[in-house]
């Protein structure tokens, strides 16, 4: 190739009069104007070509273009100054479909576009997906929510069709972008350093052992169930990293880790925030947070159980922008009541999801929710909250209140304290006459609970109806004209 | 004159007159028009583009037509716009063969019509997907300008980077 190369050299050394080209590029440019037709089409072998025949007249070209499989190593600094020089020479055109200047792939801005969407399109950042439904606890259960077996049997197996697999399909587009050239080895480096995510320990251990000379300021750092890696590691990451952008930060399930200060020394970006499961999140923890982020919007602790009221009330105090809130926990559900509660409702809008399960909240918590953000709140988890009775749910939904109009998602797993589901089911049905249709989680015994009451309720509507029928049937002024009226009408009508 | 045009001249001299606002999509010819035009447009007025071959001028200007009376969200509008999918319209316009969408999205970039060149950049974006390194270059005809020695080591360095 380097041949070829030199050939070409020689060549337009004898177009610009044995000058050497780099000695004078200004004159060179000059003279070529449109003397040199043959060199100006050889040259653009490396832009795109889109009719190979029209190629393999040319001498020079089929030499490069026998070989494209195997990469072959041409000299860049000779080619790129064949462009520049001829760039600004507008005169020339041709008749051929083709065009000079450079290719789109030589162009920054645009490279970095491309690659930009490719990313967009392509890496998937790990992540666990809401469940369009959870999945039913037991056969009977499933049962119950699908009504036929065949559904119950799909249901339990994870198979009903609007179930979301989360496999990652890895795709490796920056990955094969930085081998490319130099140019896209910038580009995709430069597109890779704003996302940092890892949900494979041997990867990271790759990452650490030999740390790339990338300098990442990410806006997406995601940590994706690494339950053995240590804070040590953590630590040695985001060292040198400039958190100044970060936007999202996710450890799910990395029980082990907590992000340091440096992470939200510049936190006004900070939009999402999801720590999961973790053993080390606690109220300093989120006190520094709540200094830090006034912007967040989603906040997601589920299963911190050293997390306690003092902390989220200091969330509570200064992030006013909150959509969704997630406090749910198994264990030690005390800690989070409404003393803290209360004042988070109050102080954020938005609110459209809130999760509280096993939280140990009043009924008095839920009447103020409903009185506050009944105009935002569309997803509401209430499984397993000891403290919840049928003096708030059963009466905030039903009919004579304007509450949870939004309601799309209601949980109330394992609360067998509430025993008056007729409201609930009354309002399931309004909300569908209102276009949503509300999905309602609850568990095996209390789905029982509500077949039940819905059956029961649904005999009595029925019973309404056919009350209503025979009252009208059997009523002597119900409108209709007499037998014998009609018979004679009708005896009139064969006389006619 | 009671409806002054903007003529567009290609690189090989032909000449498209159309309406302001059809020009207008291309942010160069915009502030062209209005510099030189500070009371508005009196009479024709006449934008050469130099880097333009007239069957790609063409292409774009039916493209600026088409969108005359669409509104594009001002610049960065983030994820939002970025993650979007390429407009079905679009799509179907930017059904050309590959030089013919590369010299559109060079003419977009030249004269600075955002919209279009995003499109065209997504449509070569999901060329991308799924293809070796050789392939691209194969594909796109860039050339390889790592010696082995780098490649290897680009490889070596960028392991962790598999799945990106």
């Amino acid at each position: 190739m380097r041949r070829s190369a030199r050939r070409r050299i020689r060549s337009l050394a004898c177009t610009t009069t044995t000058r050497t080209p780099s000695s004078c590029s200004q004159q060179f440019s000059l003279q070529l104007d449109d003397a040199e037709f043959s060199f100006d089409s050889s040259y653009t072998s490396s832009s795109p070509a889109s009719d190979a025949s029209d190629l393999e007249s040319l001498p020079d070209l089929t030499e490069d273009d026998s070989t494209p499989n195997t990469s072959p190593i041409k000299d860049p600094v000779t080619r790129s100054y064949y462009f520049q020089d001829l760039m600004p020479l507008k005169p020339i055109s041709f008749e051929t479909t083709r065009r000079d200047g450079p290719s789109i792939f030589e162009i920054p801005e645009i490279v970095h576009k491309i690659l930009e969407f490719a990313d967009i399109q392509s890496t998937v950042i790990p992540q666990e997906h809401t469940p369009i439904r959870r999945k039913p606890l037991s056969f009977n259960h499933a049962l119950l929510i699908h009504g036929s077996k065949h559904q119950a049997e799909l249901a339990l197996n994870d198979q009903l069709p609007d179930t979301i697999n989360d496999n990652y399909e890895t795709t490796g587009v920056l990955y094969n972008c930085l081998q490319v050239n130099r140019l896209f080895k910038q580009v995709a480096t430069e597109v890779l350093r704003k996302k940092f995510f890892f949900s494979d320990e041997f990867k990271l251990y790759q990452f650490l052992s030999n740390p790339p000379d990338i300098k990442f300021k990410p806006t997406v750092f995601v940590l994706h169930k690494l339950f053995q890696v240590k804070q040590q590691a953590l630590d040695r990451i985001s060292f040198p990293f400039d958190f100044s952008d970060l936007e999202w930060l996710e450890l799910y399930m990395c029980p082990k880790l907590i992000p340091g200060a440096e992470f939200f020394k510049d936190g006004h970006k900070l939009k999402k925030l999801i720590i999961t499961g973790s053993k080390v999140i606690d109220d300093e923890f989120l006190k520094m947070v709540s200094h830090c982020c006034p912007n967040l919007e989603v906040l997601d602790i589920r299963a911190c159980e050293l997390v306690s009221d003092a902390g989220v009330y200091q969330i509570a105090k200064r992030c006013h922008k909150l959509t969704t809130i997630n406090l749910g926990r198994k264990q030690r559900g005390y800690l989070i009541t409404d003393h803290s509660l209360t004042k988070l409702i109050k102080n954020n809008s938005k609110l459209e999801t809130v999760g509280l399960a096993g939280c140990h909240i009043s009924d008095k918590f839920l009447w103020d929710l409903a009185t506050v953000r009944s105009d935002t709140l569309q997803r509401l988890s209430l499984n397993n909250c000891p403290l919840i009775s049928n003096q708030s749910i059963p009466l905030i939904l039903s009919s004579t209140t304007p509450y949870f109009h939004k309601l799309s998602v209601l949980e109330l797993r394992f609360n067998y304290q509430i025993t008056v589901w007729q409201p609930v089911i009354e309002f399931k049905r309004r909300q569908e006459f209102r276009g949503i249709s509300l999905l309602l989680e609850v568990c095996e015994t209390l789905m029982l609970r509500v077949r039940q009451q819905e059956m029961d309720m649904d005999k009595v509507i029925s019973q309404r109806i056919f009350k209503d029928i025979l009252d009208w049937a059997n009523e002597a002024n119900d409108g209709d004209s007499s037998f014998h009226e009609l018979l004679s009408s009708r005896r009139q009508v064969a006389l006619v | 004159m009671s409806n002054p045009k903007v003529i567009v001249i290609s690189s090989d001299d032909e000449k498209f007159p159309v309406d302001p606002k059809v020009a207008e999509k291309s942010l160069l010819m915009k502030n062209m028009i209005n510099d030189l035009n500070p009371d508005g447009l009196q009479e024709d007025f006449e934008i050469p583009t130099p880097n333009v071959r007239a069957n790609v001028l063409a292409k774009v200007l039916e493209w600026c037509e088409h969108h005359k009376n669409t509104i594009f969200p001002d610049d960065d509008d983030e994820d939002a716009k970025k993650s979007a999918p390429v407009e079905e319209w679009d799509k179907n316009f930017l059904k050309v063969d590959q030089e013919m969408l590369y010299e559109i999205m060079l003419a977009a970039n030249y004269l600075n019509i955002r919209p279009l060149l995003d499109a065209g950049c997504k449509m070569v974006a999901e060329m991308i997907k799924g293809k070796s390194p050789e392939e691209l270059r194969r594909i796109f005809n860039i050339v390889n300008d790592f010696s082995p020695e780098e490649e290897a080591a680009i490889r070596r360095e960028n392991e962790w980077a598999e799945d990106r």
